[in-house]
């Protein structure tokens, strides 16, 4: 061992100046870093026997140096890997380095050890090359922790399939029942149309319509949390929506004496999903059908610069500023106690709509009294269609 | 003309029925695709199909598809309610008339099918 290195380094004068052996031998004039090293440091002659072998190959490989100095490289290849000596040789002769090249190599015991070989050409003192130095390092810790990886990366894919199907299938069967009660009451309802227990069976079905948003909202939440929202686009009129939305809501408005005031151009029409801002615009209205004290809520929509805005006006104790960021939070209500319901998502889960579309969700400004929540989206997206009368 | 309402959860089906026949329709069920197709294939004449997604043996969309390759039949018109919150991407691919989730509007399903059905008038109204 220490003769074959001291060969080595007593040409190193000579030694190719770009070559990592070479250079480490010439800078310290000494076996001591190639001893110590924890890579297989190995030198071999242009037919392949093994001249020098350092205590890390010994550990690596399993042959000591006295065993295998005299010995054919190929000892170390699997036979599959035999081309891979013709190959490295041939560049070899020509002067060139071979870097991070990943194989297989054999130990004594006929272990296979999956490691990253480096081998530079050596040369005499005339410049000829005569043999190759090569550094084998051990890389199966890098190839453990990479079929880790890719175990752990099957298993996260697999948790998140499994939790779409659950999530599927909880709501499918938290909503089959509630269909089955909210077509029962109505039957039930129309059955006692006129008696002293309609109004009872009128509050019933408020419930479950209660229970069906709330348990539509818990799963949004799950799915949201999980996997993040992604729109389903297509080409809509948002003018159209808030009509819809503000038509529907009406009554549940008049119910606390209020009512919904809408301004809109004929037609907004952009590139966006319907249903997700359906549910923005609903929970905005049902904030402020709930907050509003009963007076007069107004809904606008405006197109300026590329952006189609929405603005939900109430006229009730408004959101103070400390609270119009936090009332955006998982789980945050801007009122301060129980007196009114809700999970506390609504305004959440509007904000990762509208946000998944490029836009923005907010409290404005108004220096009126009230909560004036707005929603911008851009209107230019890919595959929007023109906008004939939005201004 | 009588409507289909093809759904396998029973306590739904017997509610949506009487609903649908205080209104004046003649109403078949059946509890998946496959039954459907029988009875489409069957006598009578049907104004719309009430379709649920989610069924045993067939489901609503391989029943869509069932249908859709009958020249005989591809012409009833269909309305889909899910209980699937994914029912509505779906829509689509369903190429259905109408798409609802449930739980479901009674009234805003009456008016649906309004549009393809004309109760018959009589006894069945209480």
């Amino acid at each position: 061992m220490t003769d074959a290195i001291s060969a080595t380094s007593g040409s190193a004068d000579a030694l190719d100046e770009t070559d990592p052996v070479a250079l480490i031998l010439r800078a310290h004039r000494s076996e001591a870093i190639v001893e110590s090293s924890d890579d297989a440091i190995v030198s071999k002659t242009l037919d392949g026997i093994i001249t020098s072998w350092n205590p890390a190959a010994e550990r690596l490989f399993g042959y000591t140096a006295a065993e295998i100095i005299g010995r054919r490289i190929s000892i170390l290849m699997p036979p599959e890997r035999h081309d891979d000596m013709e190959a490295i040789l041939s560049r070899i002769r020509k002067g060139e380095r071979v870097d991070h090249f990943e194989t297989v190599r054999l130990s004594k015991e006929g272990r296979r050890i999956p490691v990253s070989l480096s081998v530079s050409p050596v040369k005499d003192a005339a410049g000829r090359i005569v043999g190759a130095a090569k550094i084998a390092r051990d890389i199966s810790a890098r190839r453990d922790a990479e079929v880790e990886r890719e175990r752990l990366l099957l298993e996260a894919q697999q948790g998140v399939r499994l939790r779409d199907v659950f999530l599927s299938v909880a709501g499918h069967e938290l909503r089959t029942p509630l269909n089955a009660l909210k077509l029962q009451l109505y039957m039930l309802e129309r059955s006692l149309k006129g008696s002293t227990h309609a109004k009872q069976v009128a509050k019933a079905q408020h419930e479950v319509d209660r229970l069906a948003t709330l348990t539509n909202r818990l799963l949004d939440v799950a799915r949201i949390a999980a996997g993040g929202f992604t729109p389903e686009l297509g080409s809509m009129d948002l003018a159209d929506l808030v009509a819809d939305v503000t038509g529907r809501m009406q009554t549940d408005a008049s119910m606390v004496g209020s009512r919904i005031e809408v301004s809109t151009p004929p037609s907004v029409v952009g590139y966006w999903d319907r249903a997700a801002l359906d549910q923005v615009l609903t929970n905005l209205l049902s904030n402020a059908v709930k907050f509003g004290r009963g007076r007069p809520i107004g809904v606008t929509v405006e197109r300026q610069d590329g952006l189609a805005r929405v603005t939900v006006r109430d006229q009730g104790p408004g959101v103070v500023l400390a609270d119009r960021e936090r009332i955006f939070r998982q789980f945050e209500r801007g009122a301060s106690d129980r007196s009114f319901g809700g999970l506390g998502l609504g305004l959440w889960i509007a904000r990762q709509i509208v946000s998944a579309h490029g836009g923005r969700i907010g409290v404005a400004d108004s220096g009126r009294p009230g909560a004036d929540f707005f929603v911008e989206l851009p209107v230019q997206k890919e595959g929007a269609l023109a906008n004939p009368a939005g201004g | 003309m009588r409507i289909l309402l093809v759904d396998d959860d029973a306590p739904s089906v017997e509610a949506l029925r009487d609903i649908l026949e205080s209104e004046g329709h003649a109403v078949t069920t059946a509890d998946n695709g496959l039954d459907a197709m029988k009875v489409l294939r069957g006598p009578g004449d049907y104004c719309v199909i009430l379709l649920d997604i989610m069924m045993p043996v067939m489901n609503g969309y391989e029943f869509r598809v069932e249908q859709l390759k009958d020249p005989r039949l591809r012409s009833i018109p269909v309305i889909i309610l899910t209980a699937d919150a994914q029912g509505r991407e779906r829509s689509a691919e369903f190429s259905a008339k109408h798409i609802f989730q449930k739980p479901l509007s009674p009234l805003d399903l009456l008016r649906a099918i309004s549009e393809y059905c004309q109760p018959s008038p009589g006894p069945l109204a209480p």
